[in-house]
C-alpha cells in the first residue's frame, strides 16, 4: 500500500539554528518543552540565526466539563492554545500568525486535591510537550 | 461687503464648510457635514456605523517643529492692523499655526499678548479633534483656545458632545464646563452623559466627569458625583468598565472603577462596589512590573455585609518573577474571610481552584539538562464537606535526563523530598498519617533513534521512603524498592496520499512497549499524592497506572499501539489517529487505599482510540474512545468538536461517556445573524440522570454606539437546586456596562477560556 | 520717522519728462526716490506737484517698492506693489496689485492695501469674486 521505512530527511541547513523569543509570561514548562523538542529535532538556539521562533500569546485554562450529581466538579478540561510566528532574520513574518492546541480531560476528586494535582502537573508537562513537538514541527516546515 | 457667488448650501461660514481656500475638501455633503460626519452610500458600510467622521485635508505643517515656532497665517476678506499690536479682520477669517486652524466670521488679534478673539460662528481644529461653537477666545502662545456654546468631535474614537463652554488646554487636555459626551452619531441620541465638568485627556486615554448624570434616550437614569472611563483605543488591560446590575440575592449593584496608570510600572485599580442588600464592597488590585516579576496585589474589605452580619474580605497576591534565564520563581497566595466569599461576590483576582483554594510559593532552577525546584503549597479548603488535603511544606525536587538522541547511553533521575501535613482530625487508620517522604528515580535508558524508528530499553529503580507520624498501628517508616524494566520501540512508515483532495504526507508507526514491574506489598503506605490515571492511549505507554510517587502498579504487560498522522506541507497536524491495547501476563495486584480501580484484571486491557482531526484554523475534533476487550463494548467516549471563525462566530460540543458513571454533554455556540443581531446559547445535559445541567439563551443587537444583550438560564447550583437568571447587559460602548455580567461564566463555557469581565468588546 | 516730510526729497532716475501745465513730473527707468528714511523704487514715477509743493506720487513696477520707518523704536516698514499711490499730506499709501506689506518679519498680503504712515495703520482688502486674491497676513512666532 506504498508505505515504506521513512527515510532520511536531514533538517533544512536553514533550520539548524533557531533563536526563540518568549514572552515574559511564557510558563517555564512551556519553554522546556519547546527547547526539548528542538534539541531532539537537531535544532539548535542561538541568538543569531537565520529564523526566529517567537512566541506571541499562550493561553491555558482549566474549566469543569462535567460535574456529579451534587453539582460539584466531576471533571475538568485543561485548554492551552499558543500562537506563535516565524519570522526571518529581519525579523519579517514568514508564517503569518500560526498557532498550536490542544485539550484533554482531567479527573478531579475534591477529596484528594493534593492527588490531583499531581496529576494535573503530569498531564499538563504531557501537553505542553505535545503542543511543543506541534509547533516545531511547522518552525522547521517554514524555516526552509 | 457683498454676497459672494457660493456654490454651497449650508449656512455656516461659507468658505470653511465648502472647500477652505488652502485645503482640497473632496468630502460629499452631509446634513451633519459641519460635524465632519459623512453617511456610507447604502450599504457600503463596512461596520455596524451608518457614518464616520472625516476630517478635511489638513494643511501640511513641518510635523517636527513645536507650534510655539510655526508661523501663524491668517486668512480673511479684509483686515485691518496697527504694526505689531492688534488686528482687525473680518470675513471668512481663517487662523492657522502649525497644524491647528481657527476659523470664524470675524476676528480680533492682538500680537503682543498673543490673545485671539474671533465670533460669529467661530470653529477650532487639530489633528482628531474639531470644536465648533458661537465664539472663540484662543492665544497663541499658550496655545489654549477656548469656544462657547459650542460642538465637540474626538474623530478617532467616535467621541462628541454639546458644550456651554470648551477649553482645549495647554497640557493638549480638554475641559468641558456643563457639556455632554457621547459616542453615538450625530443625531442618534440613544445615550449621552451629562456633567457639569469633563476632563478628557488625550495622553493618558481617560475621561473624568464630575457631577454626571447619565440619559439613556434622554431619560436621566444614573447620578454619578465622579466617574472615570476611558476614551481611547488604546487596550487598557485590566481596565474595568463601571457596570450596574439587578440579582435576586443582591438586589442592585454598581461598581464604577478607577484606574490609575501610576507610571510605566505601576497601575492601579479601584473597585467601589456598592451592592444594594450586602452594603460597600472596595476592592483594590495594585500591579507592579520590573525587569523581573509581575506583582499583582489584590485586597477586598467589605464592612458588616447585612445579608451575612460578618465583615469579608480577600486577600491576594502572585507574583511571577523570572530572575535569570535559568530562574523562575512562582508566588500565588489566596485567602479570602469566609468559604462563600467567591460564590457571594465577584473578584479581580484570578481564582484557581473550586473546594481547595491552592496557596504555593515556588522557586525552579533549569539548566539544560535538569532542573530543581523548592515548592511550598497549602490550602483554604472552603468546601467544609471535603477532605482537607495534604499540604507540602516544603517540596524539593530535582529530575534530570541526559535525553539526547546522539548519544546511545542517558541516564536520569528524579529525586523527590516532601513534607506532607494536613489537620488530620477526622481522618481514620492510613488516612491520619502525615509525615515526609523521600522518593528516587534512577533510570539508565538506552537511545537507539534512526529517522525510520526507535528503541529504548530502560531500566529504573522506584524507591519510595517514608517517615510518618500518627500512623497508629501502621509501620511509621515503610519503604518501597521496586526496579522497572522497559523497552519502548517503534516504527515509522511513511507514503504520500490524498485526503479530502489535497496531498499529505502520511506517517504510519507501530509501537511496541514491554514493561516489567514486580509486586511488593504497599498497602501500609498512605496516598499523599497518589492517584489513577484516567485509562486512554497515552495511558497504554505509561510505566504507573497511578500517578504521584505513593504507588507503583506492579504489571507484567506488552501495549501494542498503531498511529497514523497526515503532515501539510507546511509540516501542519492536520490528523493523528491510534489504536493501542495492553496484554497482561501477570496479575495486577497493587491497588489504592480506595480500591476502585478500573483495570479490568483480565489478559488484556480495554482497546484505546485516539483521533485529533484538525481540518483547517478554524475546526478542531478529538475523539478519545475506549472499547471493551471482549464484547467491542464502548466503555468510555470523549468527542469535542471546536470550531471558531472568529470572535464572535464560535461553536463546541463536547461529549463525554464513561459505561454506568456519567454520560454528559456541553453544547456552546455564538452566532450572528445579521449586522445587528446575534445569538449565544450554551446547553449542558446529564444523560445519565436526564438532567439538564446549564441552559441558556442570550440574544444580542449592537448598534454604532450600545450594545445590549439578554440571556436567560437556568442552572443546576447544588445537587438538586436549580436557579433561574435574567442577565440584561447594556453597553454604552466607550463608557461602560450597564447590568449584570453574570453571562462571563457562561461565555467560558462557549469559548473556553475566561473572558476579563473588562474584555467589553467581545462582553 | 515722523520728520521725514521736512527732510529733501532727491530722485533719481535714468530719464525724466516735467509737463508744465499739468505740473506733474514723470520719471521712468530704476527711478530711486528718497525723503529721509523713506525710499521709493519703481520703473516708473509720477510726481504731482500743487503750488510748487510734491502732494502726490505715483510709482508703479513689477513690483515697485517703498520703505521707512515709521518711528524710533519701530523697525523699518517695506511695501511691495504693481502700483503705489502716496499722499503727501494725509501720509498715506494705497498699494494695488499683489500688495505686500512686511515690517519686522510680519507680512500682510491682498489685493489692496491702504497703510496710514503716522498711525503705522495697515488695513488690506481681498479681491472681487472667488478669485479675487484674499487678505493674508503671516506673523512670525516671537524669537524665544
Amino acid at each position: 500500500c506504498g508505505f515504506q521505512l521513512s527515510g532520511y530527511q536531514p533538517l533544512p541547513e536553514s533550520a539548524r539554528h533557531v533563536s526563540l523569543i518568549l514572552t515574559s509570561d511564557t510558563p517555564a514548562n512551556l519553554e522546556r518543552a519547546l527547547k526539548t523538542s528542538l534539541r531532539k529535532q537537531g535544532v539548535l538556539i542561538t541568538a543569531d540565526a537565520p529564523y526566529t521562533l517567537a512566541i506571541r500569546n499562550v493561553q491555558q485554562n482549566r474549566r469543569s466539563i462535567t460535574i456529579d450529581s451534587n453539582a460539584n466538579v466531576d471533571e475538568y478540561e485543561m485548554l492551552m492554545q499558543v500562537t506563535f510566528e516565524v519570522m526571518n532574520r529581519d525579523q519579517q513574518s514568514v508564517s503569518g500568525e500560526l498557532s498550536a492546541f490542544t485539550e484533554k480531560i482531567l479527573d478531579y476528586d475534591a477529596d484528594k486535591e493534593t492527588a490531583s494535582a499531581t496529576l494535573q502537573r503530569t498531564i499538563k508537562r504531557e501537553m505542553w510537550q505535545t503542543l511543543a513537538d506541534r509547533i516545531v514541527r511547522q518552525y522547521i516546515a517554514r524555516a526552509q | 461687503d457683498t454676497e459672494k457667488p457660493r456654490p454651497c448650501l449650508t449656512n455656516l461660514p461659507k468658505q470653511e464648510a465648502c472647500g477652505a481656500s488652502n485645503g482640497a475638501d473632496n468630502r460629499p455633503a452631509s446634513q451633519y457635514s459641519q460635524l465632519d460626519w459623512f453617511p456610507y452610500a447604502p450599504g457600503t458600510a463596512p461596520g455596524i456605523c451608518s457614518g464616520r467622521y472625516i476630517e478635511p485635508a489638513s494643511i501640511s505643517s513641518d510635523e517636527g517643529t513645536d507650534i510655539l515656532d510655526q508661523p501663524i497665517i491668517i486668512n480673511a476678506e479684509q483686515g485691518s492692523s496697527s504694526l505689531g499690536q492688534g488686528t482687525k479682520l473680518e470675513g471668512s477669517v481663517d487662523i492657522a499655526q502649525g497644524n491647528r486652524r481657527l476659523q470664524s466670521e470675524s476676528a480680533t488679534y492682538d500680537q503682543v499678548t498673543g490673545q485671539l478673539e474671533l465670533n460669529g460662528g467661530a470653529s477650532y481644529r487639530e489633528p482628531g479633534l474639531l470644536l465648533r461653537g458661537e465664539t472663540a477666545v484662543a492665544n497663541t502662545n499658550t496655545l489654549e483656545t477656548t469656544l462657547t456654546g459650542a460642538q465637540y468631535v474626538m474623530h478617532e474614537r467616535q467621541i462628541r458632545g454639546d458644550v456651554e463652554r470648551i477649553t482645549r488646554r495647554q497640557d493638549e487636555s480638554i475641559l468641558i464646563e456643563k457639556g455632554s459626551y457621547t459616542v453615538c452619531p450625530p443625531g442618534d441620541e440613544a445615550w449621552k452623559l451629562q456633567a457639569s465638568e469633563i476632563i478628557l485627556d488625550k495622553s493618558s486615554g481617560f475621561g473624568l466627569a464630575k457631577h454626571a448624570a447619565l440619559r439613556v434616550a434622554d431619560v436621566p437614569i444614573l447620578y454619578l458625583p465622579y466617574f472615570y472611563f476611558p476614551i481611547d483605543d488604546q487596550r487598557h488591560t485590566g481596565f474595568l468598565y463601571p457596570s450596574i446590575s439587578m440579582s435576586n440575592d443582591d438586589g442592585a449593584s454598581i461598581s464604577t472603577p478607577y484606574y490609575l496608570n501610576l507610571s510605566p510600572q505601576m497601575d492601579d485599580t479601584i473597585v467601589p462596589h456598592y451592592i444594594e442588600k450586602r452594603g460597600f464592597l472596595l476592592e483594590n488590585e495594585f500591579r507592579y512590573m520590573n525587569q523581573y516579576t509581575h506583582n499583582t496585589l489584590t485586597t477586598a474589605f467589605l464592612p458588616n455585609d447585612n445579608l451575612e452580619d460578618r465583615d469579608r474580605w480577600l486577600f491576594s497576591f502572585v507574583q511571577p518573577g523570572r530572575w535569570t534565564d535559568k530562574l523562575t520563581s512562582e508566588i500565588n497566595y489566596i485567602h479570602v474571610s469566609d468559604n462563600d466569599y467567591l460564590d457571594d461576590l465577584s473578584t479581580l483576582a484570578d481564582i484557581d481552584g473550586d473546594s481547595h483554594l491552592s496557596r504555593i510559593g515556588r522557586v525552579t532552577y533549569t539548566e539544560e539538562l535538569w532542573q530543581a525546584d523548592f515548592l511550598l503549597q497549602g490550602y483554604q479548603t472552603v468546601d467544609e464537606d471535603t477532605d482537607r488535603p495534604y499540604q507540602r511544606l516544603p517540596e524539593l525536587t530535582f529530575n534530570g535526563d541526559t535525553d539526547n538522541n546522539e548519544r546511545i547511553m542517558n541516564a536520569a533521575l528524579i529525586a523527590q523530598a516532601t513534607n506532607f501535613y494536613r489537620n488530620n482530625s477526622g481522618f481514620t487508620g492510613i488516612e491520619r498519617a502525615n509525615g515526609g517522604r523521600l522518593h528516587l528515580e534512577p533510570e539508565i535508558y538506552a537511545n537507539f533513534v534512526k529517522p525510520w524508528g526507535y528503541i529504548k530499553p530502560s531500566a529504573k529503580l522506584w524507591y519510595s521512603n517514608y517517615n510518618l507520624t500518627d500512623a497508629d498501628d501502621f509501620d511509621s517508616n515503610p519503604s518501597t524498592s521496586v526496579p522497572i524494566l522497559s523497552i519502548d520501540s517503534g516504527l515509522v512508515f511513511e507514503r504520500n496520499t490524498e485526503f479530502v483532495g489535497t496531498t499529505y504526507k502520511q506517517t504510519l508507526e507501530p509501537r511496541l512497549y514491554a514493561l516489567y514491574v514486580p509486586y511488593e506489598e504497599q498497602s501500609g503506605i498512605p496516598d499523599f499524592d497518589t492517584t489513577e490515571y484516567n485509562f486512554n492511549y497515552q495511558s497504554l505507554f505509561r510505566e504507573n497506572r497511578y500517578s504521584g510517587y505513593d504507588h507503583i502498579g506492579d504489571t507484567q504487560q506488552v501495549s501494542l499501539g498503531l498511529t497514523t498522522r497526515l503532515f501539510s506541507d507546511l509540516g501542519r497536524e492536520t490528523l493523528s489517529a491510534s489504536i493501542g491495547q495492553a496484554y497482561f501476563y501477570s496479575d495486577r495486584k497493587v491497588t489504592l487505599d480506595d480500591d476502585e480501580s478500573n483495570y479490568s484484571n483480565g489478559d488484556s486491557s480495554d482497546i484505546a482510540t485516539a483521533i485529533n482531526w484538525r481540518a483547517n484554523k478554524r475546526l478542531d475534533l478529538s475523539i478519545d474512545a475506549n472499547f471493551d476487550h471482549s464484547a467491542f463494548r464502548n466503555t468510555e467516549n470523549n468527542l469535542s468538536l471546536r470550531y471558531r471563525a472568529d470572535e464572535n462566530r464560535i461553536f463546541n460540543m463536547n461529549y463525554r461517556y464513561a459505561e454506568g458513571i456519567r454520560e454528559q454533554s456541553t453544547f456552546g455556540f455564538m452566532w450572528p445573524v445579521d449586522k445587528n443581531w446575534s445569538t449565544l446559547g450554551v446547553w449542558q445535559y446529564d444523560w445519565f440522570n436526564k438532567n439538564d445541567v446549564d441552559l441558556a439563551f442570550g440574544v444580542e443587537y449592537e448598534s454604532c454606539c450600545w450594545q445590549t444583550r439578554v440571556i436567560v438560564r437556568n442552572w443546576l447550583k447544588d445537587d438538586d437546586d436549580k436557579d433561574t437568571a435574567l442577565y440584561v447587559q447594556f453597553v454604552l460602548k466607550g463608557l461602560g456596562n450597564l447590568g449584570s455580567n453574570g453571562g462571563s461564566s457562561l461565555l467560558e463555557k462557549i469559548t473556553g477560556f475566561k473572558q476579563r469581565d473588562d474584555n467589553n468588546e467581545t462582553f | 520717522l515722523p520728520d521725514d516730510r521736512k527732510k529733501p526729497i532727491h530722485i533719481a532716475a535714468n530719464s525724466a519728462q516735467i509737463d508744465e501745465n499739468s505740473g506733474i513730473t514723470t520719471y521712468t527707468g530704476n527711478v530711486l526716490i528718497t525723503q529721509g528714511t523713506m525710499k521709493i523704487k519703481a520703473a516708473k514715477v509720477n510726481l504731482y506737484q500743487k503750488n510748487n509743493d510734491v502732494n502726490r506720487i505715483v510709482a508703479t513696477g513689477s513690483p515697485a517698492s517703498f520703505s521707512q520707518q515709521a518711528s524710533a523704536n519701530q523697525a523699518i516698514t517695506d511695501a511691495f506693489g504693481q502700483r503705489l499711490e502716496y499722499q503727501v499730506d494725509q501720509q498715506t499709501i494705497t498699494i494695488t496689485g499683489n500688495a505686500r506689506v512686511e515690517q519686522d518679519k510680519n507680512q500682510f498680503s491682498g489685493e489692496r492695501i491702504v497703510y496710514q504712515m503716522e498711525k503705522s495703520l495697515v488695513n488690506a482688502y481681498s479681491g472681487e469674486g472667488n478669485s479675487g486674491q484674499r487678505v493674508q497676513m503671516i506673523i512670525q512666532p516671537k524669537a524665544k
